[in-house]
């Protein structure tokens, strides 16, 4: 039985009750689909100008549109129908926390899509500086499963919190 | 192009390094956590040892992961671990002193800590239940070592 550093236990604890069912992913495509996004974002940079707006818009696509309609997570699609059958990457299974990179997944797209269309009118600072952030935070959870997201909202919850407290000594 | 291509170089040099100077830290703060007084954490905690391993689980309001992720697997980890480890759950937003105490920097972050109040483990973000579990296993383990 959960217990809460507020004194509370049981049912009316923070962590609740109930058998879970734990989901589990496949890890490899994941890590496949995010470090193939990055290099759309690198493949983009490298080439530079007008034309770099075509594998930004392409990522953030596949990051968008993959989301709601599976046929269109096209890296996923890959592994599952090429690559592991063919022994090219081995699946690896496990219980990972998906609900918060789908947000950042619809978050990273959306902001991709507009950097393409920011480079297609020729505002290239902005759209390197926007699709390098995102392209940062990829890289970190694809190599670190470090979650940028999670970071930012807990040092706001903190800093919240950290307003609202009593001044002591 | 080239001068792009050194500009990825050097981005993704700096990169590493950050991975590096992470897992660095990470090491330290769990042997600055391990060097910590039992009764300093029991402290922040504001709870009393009850002879169980200890899972230490904080959270935020505003963490999605930690209510649809986190807790389903701390959930399962009091029915698969043998013996079940008492869970503390902590919202950072409402005691922030105890996550100073932690030096937790993100949610969800676990803290394993041994019956007599020792730290065994600390997870940044998500934690999966086999590695809770195998965490747990060597607090009970480290528990009876140190009562013995």
């Amino acid at each position: 039985m959960a217990t809460s550093a507020d004194g509370r236990s049981g049912s009316g604890g923070l962590i609740g009750e109930g058998n879970p069912a734990l989901p589990t992913y496949d890890v490899t495509a994941r890590k496949a689909h995010q470090w193939a996004m990055v290099g759309l974002i690198a493949l983009g940079f490298i080439v530079g100008g007008r034309v770099a707006a075509v594998p930004i818009a392409v990522a953030g696509a596949i990051m968008l549109l993959g989301r709601f309609w599976w046929p269109a997570d096209l890296v996923r699609q890959i592994v599952w129908r090429a690559l592991e059958p063919w022994g090219i990457l081995r699946r690896r299974d496990a219980h990972e926390d998906h609900e918060t990179r789908r947000v950042a997944r619809v978050l990273g797209g959306g902001v991709w899509l507009v950097c393409a269309l920011l480079l297609g009118i020729g505002l290239s600072v902005p759209a390197w500086l926007l699709s390098g952030a995102v392209a940062l935070m990829v890289v970190l959870d694809a190599s670190v499963d470090f979650c940028a997201l999670c970071f930012a909202s807990a040092q706001l919850d903190r800093r919240r919190a950290g307003g609202h407290r009593p001044v002591s000594g | 192009m080239v001068e792009r291509l050194a500009l990825l170089f050097v981005i993704g040099l700096i990169l590493i390094a950050v991975v590096w100077c992470s897992r660095w830290w990470a090491r330290r703060r769990l042997g600055t956590l391990q060097r910590a007084s039992a009764e300093t954490l029991w402290r922040a905690l504001e709870v009393v040892p009850d002879g169980r391993p200890v899972v230490v689980a904080f959270s935020s309001p505003s963490c999605a992961a930690c209510r649809t992720t986190q807790y389903p697997v701390l959930r399962a980890l009091e029915q698969k671990s043998t013996p079940a480890p008492r869970i503390i759950a902590v919202d950072v937003s409402k005691k922030p002193a105890a996550a100073d105490a932690f030096g937790v920097l993100t949610v969800p972050s676990t803290v394993v800590m041994s019956s007599v109040g020792r730290v065994m483990a600390a997870n940044h973000g998500f934690a999966p239940v086999d590695l809770l579990a195998e965490q747990v296993r060597l607090a009970a383990a480290g528990s009876a070592s140190a009562s013995r």
